[in-house]
């Protein structure tokens, strides 16, 4: 199987390659969703499927979305540059040098293997059963680090707050131009697959494959589809709801291992009996918050609304 | 295990390939599709030390690397507001 493997190496290069070399921007980020697709693929080969997942969910589908947003909203023709080839120059000549000492260290730091096996992930695996999860991954993510999850929803967050800080000058009753571009049946016909298939995932996390951040990126993905299909369409202003349901993930997560602590003793301690049901819990609130903000992202508005709703 | 891993050849160039990007490109788009192929090429990197444990891979790197895939699409994101931002400055600076 390594001829597989080979060839998903050979053309990661290749796109790579032409997404940091192609004249126009337009493809280099064709090429760069592209990559992001073959590297899931490659990802499924490395016994990582719900990273896959999330790759192609996320990587490769929401920020392509977004990529090709920004595209659609500079003037014609930004961004079109040849940039310099290795032998056009010294400077180039010289960057070309170290990034290609970089890559060969690399390549035989990852060829070597340590005496000792990593220690976290042994313990991790060790320790499973009392996660109350039976998917690996998404015990670390929710309980054994659950402060790196709880953090990373901060940083959604503010990355949220900085980008509606920056689109605010828009005036409020400004026409958004008509984004109908997709038939409404494609929406009719795929939305509630797409739903069904979030959701599912978001369930899944807990004993395969899955979780709240690839159903979440799932979920966001048919918000998109509303909203390019002409249903649904970014508003200048929210309501308390929308606020609630944004800042739930973090506000679940952070009141779960707050209150618990007179039951445990520690932050983010779960107690045996109640672990299944608060992971199940934290999972839903943290996937609609992760959806809605990846969501407004996309739209780059502080609310969303029906079309034609004012 | 001997030989040559091809998938870690494709890590260490993706790397490669994406400061290539960062250190030439003037573009603030393509300065982020570079960082973003760096980010690949380390995602890609740790999910294959992942597989050096005995028993299954190892849960640590892949949720470092699922943590890691919402903070760049989160970085990226507010840098592309930033890039519209940008433009549409300009823009009015034009007209």
């Amino acid at each position: 199987m390594t001829a597989l493997d080979s060839l998903l190496a050979l053309l990661l290069l290749l796109l790579a390659a032409r997404c940091v070399s192609a004249r126009s921007l337009l493809q280099a980020i064709v090429a760069f969703i592209v990559l992001g697709l073959l590297l899931a693929l490659s990802w499924v080969r490395l016994e990582a499927p719900d990273l896959a997942l999330a790759e192609a969910a996320i990587g490769a589908g929401l920020l392509g979305v977004l990529l090709l947003g920004t595209w659609r909203s500079l003037p014609l023709g930004h961004g079109n540059e040849r940039i310099p080839l290795p032998w056009q120059g010294l400077r180039p000549a010289l960057i070309t040098t170290g990034c290609t000492v970089l890559a060969v260290l690399l390549t035989v730091a990852l060829h070597q293997h340590p005496e000792q096996a990593a220690m976290s992930g042994l313990a991790a695996l060790d320790q499973l059963d009392a996660a109350g999860v039976d998917q690996p991954v998404t015990a670390v993510l929710l309980n054994f680090r659950a402060y790196d999850t709880l953090l990373e929803m901060g940083v959604l967050l503010m990355a949220l707050i900085g980008t509606l800080m920056l689109d605010s000058p828009l005036p409020r009753d400004t026409e958004l131009p008509a984004r109908t571009m997709l038939p409404a049946t494609l929406a009719q016909l795929f939305l509630p697959l797409i739903l069904l298939i979030g959701l599912y995932l978001v369930w899944a996390g807990a004993y395969s494959p899955g979780g709240a951040f690839q159903g979440g990126a799932v979920l966001a993905g048919a918000g998109v589809l509303l909203i390019l299909t002409g249903f649904g369409e970014g508003d200048g202003r929210d309501g308390w709801v929308l606020r609630a349901l944004l800042a739930g993930g973090a506000l679940v997560f952070t009141l779960a291992g707050l209150l618990l602590i007179p039951v445990t003793g520690a932050f983010m301690a779960y107690p045996q009996g109640l672990v299944t049901p608060i992971m199940v819990l934290i999972e839903f609130s943290l996937a609609l918050s992760i959806a809605l903000s990846l969501l407004l992202l996309y739209t780059g508005t502080p609310g969303l609304r029906r079309r034609g709703e004012r | 295990m001997t030989g040559i891993e091809p998938l870690a050849v494709a890590a260490a160039g993706l790397m490669g390939i994406g400061l290539y990007g960062f250190c030439l490109c003037r573009h603030a788009v393509r300065r982020l599709l570079s960082i973003n192929l760096f980010g690949n090429g380390v995602f890609l990197a740790l999910i294959l030390i992942a597989r050096r444990l005995p028993d299954g891979p190892d849960p640590v790197p892949h949720a470092m690397v699922l943590t890691g895939i919402v903070i760049a699409v989160s970085a990226t994101a507010f840098g592309l507001a930033l890039v519209r931002r940008q433009a549409r400055t300009r823009g009015d600076d034009e007209t």
